[in-house]
């Protein structure tokens, strides 16, 4: 038995794979800006004076880059309505999205700290700045340079890790592609479509970012 | 219903051996692949060097869910051959990790000065003697400390290989919970597991990186899983 | 330089090689009657978290009536049994694309899916019911009017994706790829009900006293048969006259007795 390609059989199903697109985007989206801010809350606990605060901050990055995104999926989905945390699908998903991403947002951000030498808060407070003033004209534009080709990654690894969501039942990209698959039994053709919108969201970042970084540095060629 | 969980032990032991074995061998033959890509990406052909970073971006912008499965339900369905899941979760880990190794190992190369290059040559090596004797003994250095980080985030996507219905570490883990309706004690054994695991080994790669004076840390690109 | 161009005509051969064998394969593949005799092994698509239909055990090991079932058919047919855990989505898919011979896992038959795979006749016949948690206010599935604001637990892509639409259309539907992760959605209150086979709910029930019930009025009808491959004549006669025989010594009925504990009903039922 042979089988051909006709991406036709799929036709009836794109109209879900729109909302499923818009899902997958949704829920990236949400996790980077949370993970973003609690990765920043993580970075500077482990700056903090207190040994115990950098302690908290360096086992939260550990626990999280060294446990699979699927189990803390299941973990939170399943196991938190037993201690009383009932979330939907979606929202579980997000949790457990940003709790992983940001124990990666913090190591991103922690390396982009670094990068601003602690006597520039001098030279920036003996110039009469003001801390507002400070973080604009001096620590950001420095941690901006340093963190935006990691955080252009951890962007991309977010998209794709969403596609995990499925597992907890998110009728995101990953979700239409195995529910339609069983239902239409053309799972090669969407195999292709789901690669091809993971490709062109992932690819859309990638690109943003080399523009952002010509724009911003005008290096010419940028790192990566 | 009181579960006698140590029961269970041996079961789980094998699942992370076979887990550990999963990923390790998708490391390696990602790892040789990937080398093989950073040479492309080094090459004086443009052709090839944009054929390797097509592959590169490729693999990249693909969940390895989605690879997953097209390895295993995908490319038997087209080519008519059969593919266990083992070999399938085996291709699907080893293509993403070709991808991101050849990122890491491109970067060992440049890290030898090109100097070195015209010497080797000047002296009389061929390229392959050149590889093997000046650059590769000083690139191992810088690729190593990274790799590490890589077989780490293969290992933990190696967990969906569950998905395909490979029986090993999570999928033992949910088939426990299933057996005994454990609740979410198996699924917090699992997160405690593969913590361990990771954990040894990534205390092994900061041994590695002192041995080799490396106090940088290469950020894996697409690291999550 | 030349060796470079040398290695890339290399692939290229390989490449082209690879596809011809491919092709050639599939040209002239025996019937799946003829492989399974000549490998000696039966593969069976099998689900892993099914009680009392199939579990694994803590050595690892499948049983249940699903299992007993496979490891008769392997009997008769004198090879060995391999069990392949495979789930709801990959029960017609592994048929599809031939990692498995047969599929005896709790799978309906219908005429959407046969016209991909084919099926035995069935060897049982059950319906589709709503299991809920027992402190749910409603009794019988009507009690959920449209279904609006009630989240119901099916496994992807079963014979439930068109089922509980059409009896609660405004109910949100949640999917999983396992009966054992709706089971847990469902204690774990994250959803209000899940659509299954009337059997596995009634085994659930039994195993967690006081904890489950089923709700009034049935989803559908469902005939529970053998997947097999599309196309091959010869495994579809000797698996029907296996079912056929199997049905009426009365096997059938004893197998069932012993992992469900109640007597089988008539496979010709209609309910």
């Amino acid at each position: 038995m042979g089988y051909t390609f006709t991406l036709r059989t799929i036709y009836p199903y794109l109209g879900t794979l729109w909302q499923a697109a818009g899902l997958t985007l949704a829920l990236s989206l949400l996790a980077i800006v949370i993970s973003i801010v609690l990765g920043a809350g993580i970075a500077i606990l482990r700056r903090s004076h207190s040994r115990l605060l950098r302690f908290i901050g360096a086992a939260y990055v550990e626990v999280m880059r060294n446990t699979p995104l699927l189990v803390i999926l299941y973990i939170v989905y399943f196991a938190g309505p037993s201690i009383g945390i009932r979330l939907s699908s979606f929202n579980a998903a997000l949790i457990g999205l940003s709790l992983n991403s940001a124990g990666y947002m913090a190591e991103i951000l922690r390396a982009g700290l670094i990068a601003v030498a602690p006597g520039q808060f001098e030279a920036a407070h003996a110039q009469g700045l003001t801390a507002l003033q400070t973080f604009r004209y001096v620590v950001f534009p420095q941690v901006f340079r340093t963190i935006y080709a990691p955080l252009g990654n951890q962007v991309i690894a977010v998209i794709l890790a969403s596609s995990l969501a499925s597992a907890i039942a998110v009728d995101e990209v990953a979700s239409w592609m195995e529910t339609v698959g069983s239902t239409s039994f053309r799972f090669f053709e969407t195999f292709v479509v789901a690669a091809i919108v993971y490709l062109v969201l992932c690819q859309a970042v990638n690109l943003g970012r080399l523009g952002i970084g010509r724009m911003l540095f005008r290096q010419g060629a940028v790192a990566r | 219903m009181t579960v006698d969980w140590l029961a269970y032990a041996p079961l789980i032991l094998r699942a992370a051996g076979i887990t550990l074995w999963l990923s390790w061998l998708g490391m390696l033959v990602g790892a040789v692949g990937g080398t093989g890509i950073a040479l492309l990406r080094l090459s004086r052909w443009r052709i090839l060097r944009l054929l390797a970073l097509v592959y590169t971006e490729f693999w990249r912008s693909v969940p390895i869910l989605i690879v997953m499965f097209f390895c295993y339900f995908g490319v038997p369905l087209v080519l008519g051959i059969d593919i266990s899941p083992f070999t399938a979760a085996t291709v699907a880990l080893a293509l993403h990790a070709s991808s991101t190794m050849s990122e890491v190992v491109r970067a060992g190369i440049q890290s030898v000065g090109r100097g070195q290059w015209e010497a080797a040559q000047a002296a009389g090596l061929t390229p392959i003697q050149t590889m093997r004797y000046v650059i590769a003994p000083q690139a191992i250095r810088v690729v190593l400390p990274p790799s590490v980080g890589v077989f780490i985030t293969t290992l933990k996507e190696s967990s969906l290989a569950s998905i395909i219905g490979y029986i090993e570490l999570t999928k033992t883990g949910l088939l426990i919970r299933d057996s005994t309706d454990g609740g979410f004690i198996p699924l917090l054994a699992l997160a405690v597991i593969y913590f361990l695991i990771n954990y040894a080994i990534s205390l092994g790669g900061g041994a590695l990186e002192r041995r080799f004076h490396i106090g940088r840390r290469l950020d894996t690109v697409g690291a999550m899983a | 330089m030349s060796s470079r161009r040398t290695m890339l005509r290399c692939l290229l051969a390989c490449t082209a090689a690879l596809a011809i064998t491919a092709g050639s394969a599939r040209a002239q593949t025996p019937s799946v009657l003829q492989q399974i005799i000549s490998r000696g092994t039966l593969r069976i698509a099998v689900l892993p978290s099914l009680p009392p239909y199939s579990k694994v055990t803590p050595s690892g090991d499948p049983e249940g009536y699903d299992i007993d079932i496979a490891k008769r058919l392997a009997d008769a047919l004198k090879v060995k049994p391999e069990f392949v855990v495979t789930d709801i989505p990959g029960r017609v898919t592994s048929l599809q694309t031939h990692k498995v011979d047969v599929t005896i896992a709790d799978f309906t038959r219908n005429v959407e899916r046969s016209m991909t795979i084919a099926f035995t006749d069935p060897y049982l016949v059950t319906t589709m019911r709503m299991l809920v948690l027992d402190g749910n206010k409603a009794r019988a599935i009507t009690d959920m009017g449209t279904g609006e604001g009630i989240k119901i637990a099916i496994s992807r892509g079963g014979t439930a994706e068109r089922a509980v639409p059409a009896a609660l259309p405004k109910a949100t539907i949640t999917r999983f790829n396992t009966q054992a992760d709706e089971m847990s959605a469902l204690l774990s209150g994250q959803v209000d009900g899940m659509a299954e086979d009337d059997f596995y709910n009634t085994q659930a029930i039994k195993d967690r006293p006081g904890k489950l019930r089923q709700l009034d009025g049935s989803l559908a009808r469902a005939e529970i048969a053998i997947g097999m491959p599309a196309g091959d004549a010869d495994l579809h006669r000797v698996l029907n006259l296996f079912v056929e025989q199997f049905n009426a010594s009365g096997d059938n009925a004893t197998m069932f007795k012993k992992w469900f504990g109640f007597d089988q009903p008539a496979i010709t039922a209609h309910f």
